[in-house]
């Protein structure tokens, strides 16, 4: 069944970038959101209307209290969720995964690349629910 | 004068980032050229490293990453309203990578430090891309 996704990312360009990935590979999705901030995230993840979560560790507004509140929601609502960061230091890596992220996908990455990873993603979400 | 580990780490970011989010190859330039009116953004950062990256890019090579970053006809009216966005977001990935790749065990943090600091390390690099100029300053504590 097409899912939902929401797309959070402070960058407008990664946004579309993302987006048109999706389009390009065929990927079950229905409908993308747009978040450019925490507060955006924070408020479409409780708005129940998105299955599935790509996230940047850097979107405007987030720190570890954002964080700790967004996953909540997102794990309260079922929302699996992808993260994406150009940050490679273990900590950020290791916080985000035992979070229950399904995956930590590390800027810059390729469209192929990232749709491979959505798409078992977006299977492994679909197996569970 | 011999390269640093950082000279080193930018220099391969930068090819590698422009090929995977722009398919573009880009050449060092053995100079810092002068140049005109770039798009210039700059990312402050904190963490293991204090310090600012900023890109200047001729705005006619800024406008062709754009293009191929969105994967749009460089005659596409995003190409050119995300110019600005593609650079600042290429400018985020190589200061997030350019950091954690020097200090792995400290979380970048994309913002100002909270305290004044004096770089100890300044790098400039230049590159043909794009038929344009990529510069980048880097300072960094």
């Amino acid at each position: 069944m097409p899912a939902s996704l929401l797309i959070a990312d402070s960058s407008s360009a990664m946004r579309a970038f993302v987006e048109r990935a999706i389009g390009i590979a065929g990927l079950p999705v229905s409908a993308c959101h747009q978040a450019s901030d925490a507060q955006q995230l924070l408020r479409l993840v409780r708005s129940r209307e998105v299955d599935f979560l790509l996230v940047d560790t850097h979107l405007i507004g987030m720190n570890e209290e954002t964080w700790a509140e967004a996953i909540s929601a997102a794990r309260e609502a079922a929302i699996p969720f992808l993260v994406t960061s150009p940050d490679a230091s273990f900590i950020r890596i290791e916080r985000a995964l035992q979070s229950g992220a399904c995956d930590y996908l590390l800027k810059p990455f390729s469209i192929p690349t990232l749709c491979a990873k959505l798409e078992t993603a977006l299977r492994t979400a679909h197996a569970k629910n | 004068m011999p390269r640093t580990e950082t000279d080193t780490a930018l220099e391969r970011l930068v090819h590698h980032a422009l090929e995977v989010m722009c398919f573009a190859e880009a050449e060092r330039l053995p100079s810092l050229p002068t140049m005109g009116t770039p798009v210039e953004v700059s990312v402050d950062f904190s963490g293991g490293r204090t310090g600012r990256l900023q890109l200047d890019v001729d705005a006619g090579a800024a406008h062709a990453l754009s293009a191929a970053f969105l994967g749009v006809e460089a005659g596409d009216p995003s190409a050119t309203s995300e110019t600005a966005a593609v650079v600042q977001e290429l400018a985020h990935v190589l200061a997030g990578r350019l950091v954690t790749s020097l200090d792995p065990a400290v979380p970048f943090e994309a913002k100002r430090a909270a305290t004044s600091w004096e770089p100890e390390t300044t790098i400039g690099q230049a590159f043909r891309v794009c038929a344009g100029t990529l510069r980048i300053t880097l300072q960094m504590s």
